[in-house]
């Protein structure tokens, strides 16, 4: 009974909603865009340790200001390893212009396979190029873009190449010196020669009787790091100096960097699996206080400890104020936190129509994005479960899911509601499969939102967004001057049409994901902007007037003039 | 079988016996001596008849003639065990099984009547050659089933059963059959496959309310959540929901967002057991939800006041304090959370791994 006390679950979830006539709102542009062939390895299908079930990430980001988004894409590998010459490697992908990309891998100096996870996309040295970090298991590594289309791994050099198994990790300037930082949120300390195989006689794992691989609980979680950014290319873990808990470490997957209470820093928050949620309000110095408790977001609404693995802020409800995405696991609702003022959060999960379908999937990635261009953020969820063999389990839950998208509507008294839509997304929306990390990237630069998604020991899936053009948009390339170049951490308000919009600049967000932090905004009908004022992370605020709808603009920190 | 047939009088024999007497035989000629056969033959006519002294004296006389006619040896134990002589039956059905291992009916009947003994593992051997020799008889597959059953093998048990449904799918003993199996399958962990099993009992006992509330528990596992709570209703409706069926009731419209009759269910089942706190945490929980913080608050006392560490109740009067605007009070119950949860997690952390929870 206490199971069944503390479970959450809904009954639409288990009715199918009938098939869309219409168009799909995404089309697989997989292969006609150049990203066949990508074949992410996890370790043994069976996954006989949990090392081999969290998935690889994604990024998107313009390694040659091209204005072009380009995709980077780490590998897996398997614990028993690979012939020399025979691993599986990461990839980067060129867009060549028009969403067609190109494999630029060897090229690109990022060919040498390791085992990766999340990236984290920023300049850290402020160069005028976007660098890449990537969490591993193994040393993590920092690739430095040379600006020449060429990347030089530098971590170690830079003291940025921790050897914990890292999750997600994500760039922001948490002490406004115009230098970006790093968060990594690491998992649990996995040792194969210590954590038992999955049906070890001598140690059985076990998940509501059935045999699993082990973990996370009972097994060490590691400490998350911050790293504070020397300005000279190199950075210091000052993570107990800064109040960022080391004393334990919890289960961390996913990071979203935002100033949440409004009070011009960059707070952080931690999804962690099995364990609390963690939420660092930032004293304004670099220095954080942990109030996930005091603030609402640590826990489920019935108080029980979440496994939770995405998250991302966005403004959901038009108040002005971020608010916040968690995917869970399985038997769990997701939840949306919205922000309730003076640093507390409501759930809101049920109230907008969410609670009911998040029930049953195992969620990952998610992320804010408005894909029709009607200037209310939608959201998405990629699902996929860590146990293959979960559908014998015959508990409603299975390996291979859809994946689901949600449209941001108006409800009864004008209160936001989220609409299933997945049922005339399109294919990936249908077909199952065990996905894990992406996100929302403009890759074809028509002015709408694509998406990324990575399926464990399967390809990629690259989305094109066919429906957002029925509402108009215009997007902002912000290159931050006294503020750092990637200018993570802006705030942008927009006023169109009498409908003001917050939009902002979040490091990191969804499940070892990142993307430039190029900021799209649905305009509706909207034929320009009438006012956008952006509040720079520096706290320099500038104000731009009608901007037409339509186009894509530059504004860097100080400039008047909008190229 | 060749031996059987040699032994047995079989239709052959009793036609023969019948003609025989029907046309008599000529004077002149003294009869035969009957064989062993057409004394079986005609013993199993008394018995039929419900003449089971005469037919025990015919068997005997059979027995007389032919020491070795166990025919005749597996009626006069089943007449023993009839009357509940049970080591006589035994005696002598283990005699004929001896003479001849293929018989099914022996071999049941003699496995029976150990089993009347308490000597299951005796009764085992025959009981498992009766079924390979009578693979559809319902008594032999029921019995095989429930001896399986018995001796804790599940999995044997489950597969005889099944045969036995397969076999008999409207005998009288089909319901129960179908809630022994349900039930294994719940116990196995396989709540999606017994929920047929659960609803073919129903069918044939639709008042069995404790059952309804299994089958609900099994849906409610399978996450088929609008079924669970509809059979809860049932239960509910019949008057027969003890507090663990209010209490999955409850939390189920908890789930759905059935705020109000969340809050009335889980409050019938605290109300008729006080003791379990899993039903409070859900109380409070739908009243939290329900923006009833101040009640929310007093059941969570309730909580804690019986089990200090309980964290999660803390955790959630912590956050309804915070609502009602006592600030104070909310970060002393949030303090005491954190302090409890600490140390769960510490404890959770060096405990041997397990899966997720």
């Amino acid at each position: 009974m206490l199971r069944i006390i503390a479970a959450l679950a809904a009954a639409a979830a288990l009715v199918a909603a009938p098939a869309s006539t219409g168009p799909a709102i995404f089309t697989d542009v997989t292969r006609d865009a150049g990203l066949a062939g990508v074949r992410f390895v996890s370790g043994s299908p069976d996954k006989d340790y949990i090392l081999e079930t969290t998935g690889t990430g994604a990024a998107a980001f313009d390694i040659d200001n091209d204005g072009w988004l380009d995709i980077y894409l780490p590998n897996g590998s398997r614990l028993d390893g690979y012939p020399r010459g025979q691993e599986p490697r990461p990839r980067l992908f060129r867009n060549k212009g028009k969403g067609l990309f190109e494999d630029v891998t060897a090229k690109a100096g990022l060919a040498d396979p390791f085992w990766g996870f999340g990236v984290a996309v920023g300049d850290y040295d402020n160069d005028g190029f976007s660098d890449l970090y990537v969490t591993s298991w193994g040393p993590n590594k920092l690739f430095h873009n040379r600006g020449d289309g060429t990347f030089e791994e530098v971590g170690s050099g830079a003291g940025v190449g921790d050897p914990r198994w890292g999750a997600s990790a994500a760039f922001a300037d948490f002490d406004n010196d115009g230098q970006l930082d790093l968060y990594v949120a690491n998992y649990v300390a996995f040792d194969p020669g210590k954590v038992p195989r999955r049906g070890d006689a001598r140690h059985p794992c076990v998940y509501r009787g059935n045999l699993v691989m082990c973990g996370p609980t009972g097994l060490k979680g590691d400490v998350d790091i911050l790293y504070h950014n020397n300005g000279d290319g190199t950075f210091t873990d000052v993570s107990a100096a800064a109040g960022i808990r080391t004393d334990i470490g919890l289960y961390g997957l996913g990071v979203a960097a935002a100033d949440y209470d409004g009070d011009g820093d960059v707070d952080i928050f931690v999804a962690n699996d099995a364990t609390p949620n963690q939420l660092y309000r930032n004293r304004g110095d670099g220095t954080f206080d942990e109030v996930g408790a005091l603030s609402g977001v640590a826990y489920g609404v019935d108080g029980a400890e979440m496994g939770s693995m995405g998250t991302s802020f966005g403004d959901y409800d038009g108040d002005g104020s971020l608010d916040l995405m968690i995917t869970n696991f399985s038997h769990q609702f997701y939840q949306l936190l919205r922000y309730a003022g003076e640093g507390y959060f409501e759930e809101v999960t049920a109230a907008v129509g969410l609670s009911e379908k998040t029930y049953l999937p195992l969620g990952w990635a998610t992320d804010f994005f408005d894909y029709d261009n009607d200037g209310w953020l939608d959201l998405f969820f990629a699902n996929g479960h860590v146990y293959p063999g979960v559908d014998a389990m015959q508990i409603g839950a299975t390996y291979l899911e859809s994946n689901q998208l949600f449209h941001n509507e108006a409800g009864p008294g004008g209160a936001r509601r989220f609409e299933d839509a997945s049922d005339r997304a399109g294919a990936s929306f249908v077909t199952k499969k065990s996905y894990r990390a992406g996100g929302p990237l403009d890759f074809d630069r028509d002015g709408d939102a694509d998406l990324l998604l990575t399926v464990i020991d399967s390809e990629p899936v690259l989305l094109r967004n066919d429906a957002g053009s029925s509402g108009r948009s215009a997007t902002f390339h912000l290159v931050g001057t006294a503020s750092n170049r990637s200018a993570i951490g802006a705030r942008l308000t927009v006023t169109a049409a009498g409908r003001t919009m917050m939009r902002y600049a979040q490091g990191g967000g969804s499940y070892l994901w990142s993307r430039d932090p190029w900021i799209q905004v649905g305009l509706g009908s909207a034929e320009k902007i009438d006012t956008l004022e952006v509040r720079w992370p520096s706290g320099r605020t500038q104000r731009f007037r009608d901007l037409a709808a339509g186009r894509t603009y530059d504004l860097v920190e100080g400039q008047e003039i909008i190229k | 079988m060749i031996r059987m047939m040699s032994r047995s009088p079989g239709i052959l024999g009793m036609l023969l016996s019948a003609g025989l007497m029907s046309l008599g035989a000529p004077v002149a000629v003294r009869a035969a001596p009957a064989t062993p056969d057409e004394l079986f033959a005609r013993a199993d006519e008394a018995l039929t008849a419900g003449r089971t002294e005469e037919a025990a004296s015919l068997y005997g006389e059979a027995l007389a003639a032919d020491p070795r006619h166990w025919p005749s040896l597996c009626r006069l134990g089943e007449i023993d065990a009839s009357a509940r002589r049970y080591p006589e039956a035994e005696r002598r059905l283990r005699a004929a099984v001896e003479i001849n291992g293929d018989n099914g009916r022996c071999l049941s009947r003699l496995a029976q009547v150990l089993l009347v003994q308490d000597k299951t593992a005796e009764a085992e051997p025959y009981l498992a050659r009766a079924a390979e020799l009578m693979p559809a008889d319902e008594g032999v597959l029921f019995n095989l089933a429930r001896l399986y059953e018995t001796t804790g093998r599940l999995d044997k048990a489950l597969e005889t059963y099944e045969k036995y449904l397969a076999a008999a799918p409207t005998s009288s003993r089909a319901g129960t059959a179908h809630l022994k199996v349900a039930r294994m399958l719940n116990q196995a962990r396989l709540p999606a496959e017994a929920i047929g099993h659960y609803e073919a009992f129903l069918r044939s006992q639709p008042d069995k309310n404790e059952v309804r509330a299994e089958l609900a528990a099994a849906l409610m596992a399978s996450s088929k959540y609008p079924e669970a709570l509809a059979e809860y209703d049932k239960v509910i409706a019949a008057g027969a929901a003890d507090p663990a069926a209010l209490a999955n009731a409850g939390s189920i419209c908890l789930l759905m967002q059935e705020l109000p009759r969340a809050v009335e269910l889980l409050e019938k089942s605290v109300a008729a057991d006080k003791a379990p706190i899993p039903p409070r945490i859900g109380l409070a929980t739908a009243l939290a939800q329900s923006g009833e913080h101040a009640r929310a608050v007093e059941v969570l006392r309730t909580v804690t006041a019986d089990d200090p560490q309980n964290n999660r109740a803390w955790y959630l009067m912590g956050q309804s304090l915070m609502k009602l605007g006592k600030a104070r009070e909310a970060r002393e119950a949030l303090e005491r959370h954190r302090a409890i949860h600490e140390r769960i997690m510490k404890e959770r952390m060096t405990a041997e791994p397990q899966g997720h929870p």
